[in-house]
């Protein structure tokens, strides 16, 4: 038996072997770190004490990036090789990019958009990656320590391909994502855990670039996302946009061809923006010569513009209280996240529509970052004894399959709390048929041309039988981070059918696997030798697991599945010896494969007993 | 992993009468010992174990709480074919009153009758009140055939009504 460690009452054992995890908010203006120092959660600032990270990234060549405060410092003078608000393009194809009028030369790679700056032409998940890496490094350089994992924040309306995209980013920036987390539910869990608060809470999360509204119910430390509803194209960027359409039609210019200029007028607006949520009136100098060099505006004039954009925002709210079934005055309080809730109007439209003063106790632009790292910090297990919550929390679009004619069959409807699944069965119609394909759509629309198309799934290897005897059923799954797994078994025979996925937008795995192996290629010698000591460590990890499984359940095990288990050991520990990274890892692979129906079945037996347990001491 | 029985599964009778925060509270305790967010740092496949736990509980949880899909379950679990028996056991009279319902739903949404879509939402409704305590009892007295029936009419209320409730809400927000 180990020994016991005993530490000082709030100190944290072993300051060395603490699990640090932190929370990230990749926004699309800016993004934070933040981590719980000190039983607190806080934003980590950069070395000269800045919270929030501008999302911008400039190449000076395909390996040499600027991120942040340097990079949007080019923004002005190379206006097209600077990347700002990049989120928009997650999981976007390039007929996509070109909807969004965002001033950058796109191509085509594979189903992703690609952007092509003067020096390199990079994905929007690279780009992504680029932002994320920069925050790793600063929160590994404050907190000294190695990061066992991050919750990454994503808009609660983002599709299947945005998630995944904000995923494989993070893959590529070496984070371990413990989980994607909704930003208005992480808003909630950093205002509920603030205020102990119980009841229907609304989050009203307007950002740089998209909005959500997020309607939860919060009892005894549980955070229950009711329903969800929003825009991901509907930020502050399109107040901006519509400042620089009303003085450009005042003066009689047009600068939409000239992305320099275009570029330096949005800045001015985002800056007369924020003057006016203080004055009311405001005039910036735009750094253009003639009839825009400089644009004021009063408050009263700016109202006019941006009330349709906040209009917009309260039909989505009004969608998620009709889903939920609730009314206005069951409502007990509205949050109020992202920087462009400062702006009054969008305040005093938000008390109307609630009929309540929103809450703005906390900042809006950290609330997010926050709510993420606490997650995070209960996620890597650091939790004390009677600081728990759960967290519930829906798919915000539903999912659905095409049939014939086009239409749209919904298999998982929009606010079913996640995990969720759902089993659906096909059979063939041809002879000998072998494959089947399924086209898988997301939205609310009844044709498939008005739905977000998500991917195309190939089932191989059905046993040839005659048309309409096989009886396929598929399972779609979404998973606590609401994205999409699809398996397929024939009912008759028990095969399991083999599926591949063609995602509509965005990277395959296939690209995604390649980047990672790119990265590894020009990887200098220390960073070689730390995959091997983490391969060593994880391989070790195995084995001790896998020993203390077996003198516990054995029992689950014949003799067969036993002696091969030890076999598979048994060359784990000759591998260790080597130093070879390629050879550990595939050891580790075939040791795994062997084990994990006997952890399932551990797992299985576990839950069971806390399950039953459970109900037979409330009996 | 098999299907475990959704009742049991929150230590309840089955029954169509049931308490509906008890349910809640149940529901709650469960998924937090079994939810992904308890497994993180688990193995793939104990993850994968974990995440099936879970969705059954989530599962469980929106067919008990919500009537018709309760009582569905309840007849289900009773050997019943719901899904197969609908065609059967509507009667005329209650299709042709269907069908009167809908040509007034449409002419009432033409009209933007706003005062005409609201009473017959209240006739809608107090039906579906009529046709869900009539299966309820028909489910307690075990009388399988006819709470079928009664069930297929209710199912068919149902979905009447979110029409209705859709018309409504697209007059509220177009005036």
């Amino acid at each position: 038996m180990a020994l016991l460690q005993i530490s000082e009452p709030d100190a944290s054992p072993i300051p060395h072997h603490r699990k640090v995890a932190v929370g990230i908010d990749l926004g699309t203006t800016h993004s934070l770190v933040a981590a719980v120092r000190h039983s607190v959660a806080e934003v980590l600032p950069d070395a000269q004490g800045r919270a929030l990270m501008p999302s911008a990234v400039y190449y000076h060549s395909a390996d040499e990036v600027v991120v942040g405060h340097d990079a949007l410092a080019m923004q002005e003078s190379k206006p097209l090789d600077t990347l700002v608000s990049i989120k928009r393009l997650m999981g976007k194809s390039r007929a996509d990019a070109l909807i969004t009028g965002m001033p950058y030369h796109f191509e085509d790679m594979g189903n992703s958009v690609a952007i092509a700056t003067k020096n390199a032409t990079v994905t929007p998940v690279k780009v992504a990656a680029q932002i994320l890496l920069s925050l790793r490094e600063r929160a590994q350089e404050t907190l000294g320590d190695d990061l066992v994992g991050a919750v990454i924040t994503v808009p609660a309306y983002f599709d299947d391909a945005q998630r995944q995209a904000t995923r494989d980013a993070a893959r590529l920036a070496g984070l371990n994502v413990l989980r994607l987390l909704n930003e208005p539910t992480a808003a909630a869990i950093a205002y509920g855990l603030d205020n102990s608060s119980e009841g229907v809470y609304a989050v009203y999360d307007l950002g740089g670039g998209t909005f959500d509204l997020s309607l939860l119910r919060l009892t005894q430390g549980v955070f229950e996302v009711v329903s969800t509803g929003g825009d991901t194209a509907l930020g502050g960027d399109d107040f901006d946009a519509a400042i620089v359409q009303t003085v450009c039609q005042q003066a009689g210019l047009n600068f939409s061809e000239q992305p320099q200029q275009q570029r330096h007028l949005l800045m001015a607006a985002r800056r007369l923006r924020e003057q006016l949520s203080v004055n009311d009136q405001a005039s910036v100098q735009t750094g253009l010569d003639g009839a825009l060099a400089s644009i004021s505006m009063t408050r009263a004039e700016f109202e006019v513009l941006a009330a349709p954009l906040i209009k917009r925002s309260l039909s989505c709210a009004q969608r998620a209280l009709d889903d939920a079934e609730l009314s206005l005055d069951q409502v007990q309080g509205v949050v109020m996240v992202g920087g462009a809730t400062r702006m009054p109007i969008v305040q005093q439209m938000v008390k109307h529509f609630f009929g309540r003063e929103p809450l703005v106790n906390l900042n809006p632009d950290e609330v997010v970052a926050i709510g993420a790292a606490l997650q995070a910090n209960l996620l890597a297990g650091n939790r004390h004894p009677g600081e728990d919550w759960l967290l519930l929390d829906v798919t915000p679009l539903s999912l659905g399959l095409e049939t014939m004619g086009g239409l749209v069959e919904t298999i998982i409807p929009r606010n079913s709390t996640i995990p969720v699944a759902r089993g659906q069965e096909f059979t063939t119609y041809r002879d000998g048929q072998t494959a089947l394909a399924i086209h898988v759509v997301q939205g609310e629309r009844d044709l498939v041309s008005e739905c977000r198309s998500l991917a195309r799934f190939e089932l191989r290897g059905i046993p040839p039988m005659v048309a309409g005897s096989a009886r396929i059923r598929v399972t779609f799954q979404v998973d606590a981070d609401g994205l999409l797994n699809v398996s397929a078994q024939e009912q008759a025979s028990g095969t399991q059918a083999e599926v591949t996925v063609k995602p509509s937008h965005g990277l395959t795995d296939e690209q995604i696997t390649q980047m990672l192996q790119d990265s590894v290629a020009g990887a200098d010698e220390d960073a070689k030798l730390r995959m091997l000591r983490e391969e060593q460590v994880q391989a070790t990890q195995l084995m001790e697991s896998i020993t203390a499984a077996l003198a516990q359940d054995s029992n689950l095990l014949n003799a067969d599945e036993l002696s091969q288990i030890e076999a598979q050991m048994a060359n784990m520990r000759v591998q260790l010896e080597t130093e070879s990274v390629d050879a550990l890892r595939a050891a580790v692979k075939s040791l795994s494969a062997c084990t994990d129906d006997f952890a399932a079945r551990r797992m299985d037996r576990s839950i069971r007993q806390a399950l039953t347990g459970r109900s037979l001491n409330e009996i | 992993m098999t299907q475990a029985n959704f009742f049991e599964l929150f230590g309840l009778a089955p029954s169509f009468s049931i308490d509906a925060s008890a349910l809640d509270a149940q529901w709650k305790a469960r998924a937090a010992q079994v939810h992904p967010d308890r497994f993180v740092n688990a193995s793939a496949p104990e993850k994968r174990v974990a995440m099936q736990w879970s969705t059954q509980l989530n599962e469980a949880y929106r067919v008990l709480r919500d009537p018709l899909q309760r009582a569905k379950y309840l007849c289900e679990l009773a050997g019943q074919d719901v899904a197969e028996s609908a065609s059967r056991t509507l009667g005329m009279a209650f299709l042709s009153q269907q069908m009167e319902w809908r040509e007034a739903l449409e002419n009432l949404e033409a009209a933007h009758d706003g005062v005409g879509l609201a009473a017959l939402l209240t006739q809608v409704q107090a039906d579906r009140t009529q046709c869900q305590t009539q299966t309820s009892q028909l489910i307690e007295q075990r009388d399988w055939v006819q709470a079928v029936k009664c069930l297929n009419e209710w199912m068919f209320i149902e979905k009447f009504l979110k029409e209705v409730q859709a018309v409504k809400r697209a007059q509220a927000a177009t005036e």
